[in-house]
């Protein structure tokens, strides 16, 4: 079989420098992740805005989404058109809400470095310029662009949300909309914080039965160690990439983030099952035999993600989309990490404990 | 084919498909609000409370008496409720959000004392010759709504309004009486803030009075009877005095009432030493032509201000005792709306509060996340039609590895018998279907087919491997299997037990369980049977 010596040869080399393509991925995916860009917190979690104007006639939802998208950065925007109206919600403006950070950024560092702090305010002012005039441009000092910003951000604020509005009405037309009938409501974020500590709980919990189990199957540190491994590695590649493709951090994300262990568990366990327990082989053998296995079990889940983020892009199907985009960055995240750091790690694993039984 | 069902594997597989043809048969698939349309609302109380029994009870009256079906309440952490409505429109969602922000505190004051409160009602809108809605001149309406006493709390009511009429005019018998403030949701924790300008302005309509008004109507008793301290501030914001006044407030008072049309500056002030703020527009009542509504009532959540008459008070006829006074035990509550639809809607919404009684704290927020539900069936279709491509392409590259036409159709067709049981063992155990129970199924399926190449593969090895029987190559592939499945469990499990608040993913979690199960102990042992069966040991 062609494949199959193709994948043999896989582990002919020196294969414990694969290792380091997965090291490196690491700190890469933890950079994009929690450093630049950084994870966006969905509606769910950190609150938002919802815009409902009435309508005389059923609008088109997707008109209004790509008129806001083509003048604003805003995340998670949904528009979700009823009989006699029209929903807009998103989470934030990333322009407001990056010129927000930057302000109390300086004003952290106010005290410790004026020269700084002043860039970062200046900077701060001039993106919100975007959607007011400041009054002023230049600052003598930074407590004083300080002063300056904090009111020229709620300026801007307003600005931006008269300007959203009038983007709204004007995809819709002026004449299909009830007079005075726009609700504007601001969603509570008060939940995230509850949310974020049953998280935590939930995941330290799950850590603990997860290690738990795989020791009690495996009944071996270096192998439990390399599953536990590679699933972390897995969820951070999908977080990474999350981030990068800006993909809200929220419930419905949290979920595929939780499937992605069960996936990325799989094709670690047979891998350590088939390296460990099958004597009359070579371990270079039983690699490329796995990674035949492991290879189908992946190429079929990934087939089944490109199909449905191919499709739910399509008709716009919101959350089942950044389930399916998740899932994917997660399992290509799986493919390096179990065919690239768990193989050679348990393979030199492996051997060793052979020759000492010989 | 006989070989293959003398296994007990694949008979345990026949009743498992046939409990779950039942299931659906008789009980039907139980969809949740994203496929149905619905809103889930999330509510946050204003602080944790000793019991979330009261609070539940109160909101399930409310929405009770609103009409709704189907609603589901539950509280967690003692501070947070959520509703689960399904099947409503925008204006559904409008209406109960502010039937549940109330918190629904009905009092009536005089003097600045509570006279009565909502638990002094016994019944409301009885039978009465009291005309319910009445239309004004100026094309606004005032309703009316009526309600009877206790017979403690009538008798509390005559005591604080014994004599609280004096004589004026001997000759006319014209008696100048007291006035009674009804409140919903008075602003005990809050203070006001206004300008200048408009409090000069509510001065003078309370002084001259409305058709909701009654003339002579002072603005220092109405916030005396509100009992909320108010601030008067000018264009330079808070001075420094009202400043350290409003910080020693703050131990009682959490929310400054402000009025919308100050600058912003003001609520940059208020919030900085740490109050909440809450907007009040002044402008709401005052189209053209229409009578103005001071804003102060609007603020303070007062209803109506009524006079007196001398015949309650025991001033005419002249009782000596508040025993020898009458006892009065119908009362009706009135207040004034634009519109006829908007009087209605307001009547209603009042008679559901004082039917339902009070929530024990204030409602900090309420946010609510709407599928509405003609985009709810597109969804289940389009989600529906993904499942069947995705179907496709699972078969086709498990077709393309294999190149095994039975083999590849087993596969199928086990992974389609754990789907369509997990799904009606899911509906079935009382867990409706909405899109993150399907992503759950969908999981446990791929987590399944996964399984079930590992379980293949092992029984291919034949070439390799000719002295292990295939027996003991599935038992060695069901290692595999069960090892995967426990891991699975090990984090699905946590979220049941202590994901509560986070609704979506237990629904998630308890359909991969569910799927998890099916899996490791029907539709996997029943495809070792059946590939064993096509590669042929039997």
């Amino acid at each position: 079989m062609e494949v199959k010596s193709l994948l043999e040869r896989f582990y002919s080399g020196n294969y414990r420098y694969y290792i380091a393509l997965p090291a490196v991925l690491f700190f890469v995916f933890a950079f994009l992740a929690f450093v630049n860009p950084g994870l966006e917190q969905g509606i769910d979690l950190k609150g938002g805005t919802l815009v409902v104007v009435s309508t005389k006639s059923m609008v088109n939802a997707q008109d209004i989404a790509s008129a806001i998208n083509s003048k604003f950065d805003l995340t998670e925007l949904s528009v979700i058109p009823f009989q006699g109206g029209v929903q807009v919600q998103y989470g934030s403006n990333r322009v407001l809400a990056s010129a927000k950070s930057d302000i109390e950024k300086a004003k952290g560092l106010v005290e410790s470095n004026q020269a700084q702090s002043l860039a970062i305010c200046k900077k701060a002012v001039s993106s919100l310029s975007a959607y007011a005039k400041p009054e002023k441009q230049s600052f003598a000092s930074a407590s004083e662009c300080l002063a300056f910003a904090g009111q020229f951000y709620s300026e801007a604020s307003d600005a931006f949300k008269e300007e959203l509005n009038s983007t709204i009405f004007s995809s819709i037309g002026e004449k299909n909309i009830q007079e005075g009938s726009t609700r504007e409501t601001q969603i509570s974020p008060a939940l995230g914080r509850l949310f974020w500590s049953q998280a935590q709980v939930i995941l330290l919990i799950a850590l603990v039965a997860v290690i738990i189990v795989i020791f009690a199957f495996f009944r071996a540190v270096v192998p439990s160690m390399a599953v536990i491994l590679a699933a972390t590695f897995d969820i951070l590649a999908a977080l990474g990439l999350m981030a990068v493709f800006r993909i809200s951090f929220s419930i419905a994300s949290m979920s595929s983030l939780l499937m992605l262990v069960g996936y990325s568990v799989d094709t670690d366990i047979m891998l350590t099952t088939r390296l460990l327990k099958r004597k009359f082989k070579t371990v270079r053998e039983s690699a490329a035999d796995s990674m035949l296995t492991g290879l189908t079990m992946t190429g079929t889940t990934l087939g089944a993600l490109v199909v449905m983020l191919i499709f739910s892009s399509l008709w716009n199907l919101d959350v089942l989309f950044s389930i399916a985009a998740v899932l994917l960055f997660g399992l290509l995240g799986d493919l390096v990490s179990t065919w690239f750091m768990n193989a050679p790690v348990l393979m030199l694993y492996a051997e060793r404990k052979r020759r000492r039984v010989k | 084919m006989a070989e293959l069902l003398k296994s007990w594997r694949i008979w345990v597989l026949f009743t498992v498909i046939l409990i779950a043809v039942g299931i659906v048969a008789f009980n039907g698939l139980k969809f949740g609000i994203d496929f149905k349309g619905g809103t889930l609302f999330q509510i946050h109380l204003a602080q944790k409370v000793p019991s979330m029994e009261p609070v539940i009870q109160v909101i399930e009256s409310r929405l009770n008496w609103s009409g709704l079906k189907d609603v589901r309440i539950y509280g967690a952490e003692n501070e947070f409720v959520f509703v689960i409505v399904p099947e409503t429109s925008a204006e559904d969602v409008k209406r109960i959000e502010s039937l549940i922000r109330k918190q629904g505190r009905f009092e009536v004051m005089i003097d600045g004392n509570v006279m009565l409160t909502g638990k002094s009602i016994i019944s409301v809108d009885q039978q009465t010759n009291i005309a319910a809605f009445q239309r004004l001149g100026d094309g606004s309406y005032v309703w009316r709504l009526p309600f009877t006493l206790s017979i403690d709390a009538a008798e509390r009511f005559r005591n604080l309004a014994f004599h609280k009429c004096q004589l004026v005019n001997v000759e006319k018998s014209d008696y100048d009486c007291a006035l009674t403030y009804f409140f919903i949701d008075r602003p005990t924790g809050g203070i006001l803030v206004m300008s200048g300008q408009r409090y000069d302005e509510d001065k003078s309509i309370f002084l001259a009075g409305t058709d909701r008004i009654p003339r002579d109507t002072s603005i220092k008793e109405v916030l005396l009877n509100a009992g909320t301290p108010y601030f008067i501030v000018d264009k330079n914001g808070l001075t420094s005095e009202q400043l350290s006044r409003l910080k020693g407030l703050l131990a009682e008072r959490k929310t400054a009432i402000v009025q919308a049309e100050l600058p912003d500056a003001v609520r940059e002030q208020l919030k900085s030493i740490g109050y909440k703020i809450k907007s009040v527009k002044s402008t709401d009542l005052q189209q053209p032509g229409m009578q103005k509504t001071p804003w102060v009532y609007k603020a303070t959540g007062l209803k109506s201000i009524v006079r007196l008459q001398p015949g309650v008070t025991g001033n005419k006829p002249y009782a000596e005792r508040p025993e020898d006074a009458k006892i009065i035990t119908d009362l009706f509550i009135t207040s004034h709306e634009s519109s006829y639809e908007a009087a209605k809607a307001e009547r209603n919404e009042t008679k559901i509060i004082l039917n339902s009684g009070s929530l024990p704290v204030a409602v900090e927020s309420i946010s609510h996340f709407w599928t509405s539900p003609t985009q709810g069936k597109e969804f289940l279709t389009k989600a529906a039609l993904i499942g069947l491509l995705v179907l496709i392409t699972v078969s086709m590259i498990i077709f393309l590895r294999y190149k095994h036409l039975k083999l590849s159709m087993a596969i199928i067709f086990t992974s389609l018998v754990e789907a369509f049981v997990t799904l009606s063992f899911t509906s079935g155990l009382g867990q409706s279907i909405d899109l993150a129970a399907i992503a759950g199924i969908i999981a446990a399926v791929g987590t399944g087919v996964d399984d079930q190449i590992v379980i293949t593969d092992e029984l291919l090895k034949g070439e390799e491997e000719e002295h292990v029987s295939l027996l003991r190559r599935a038992k060695r592939a069901f290692f595999i299997v069960i090892a995967s499945a426990a891991t699975t469990l090990a984090t699905m499990i946590p979220i049941i037990l202590f994901g509560y608040v986070m609704v979506k993913l237990v629904g998630f979690a308890i359909a991969i369980t569910i799927g998890v199960l099916v899996g490791v102990l029907v539709t996997r042992p029943a495809y070792g049977e059946i590939a064993r069966y096509i590669l042929g040991e039997y």
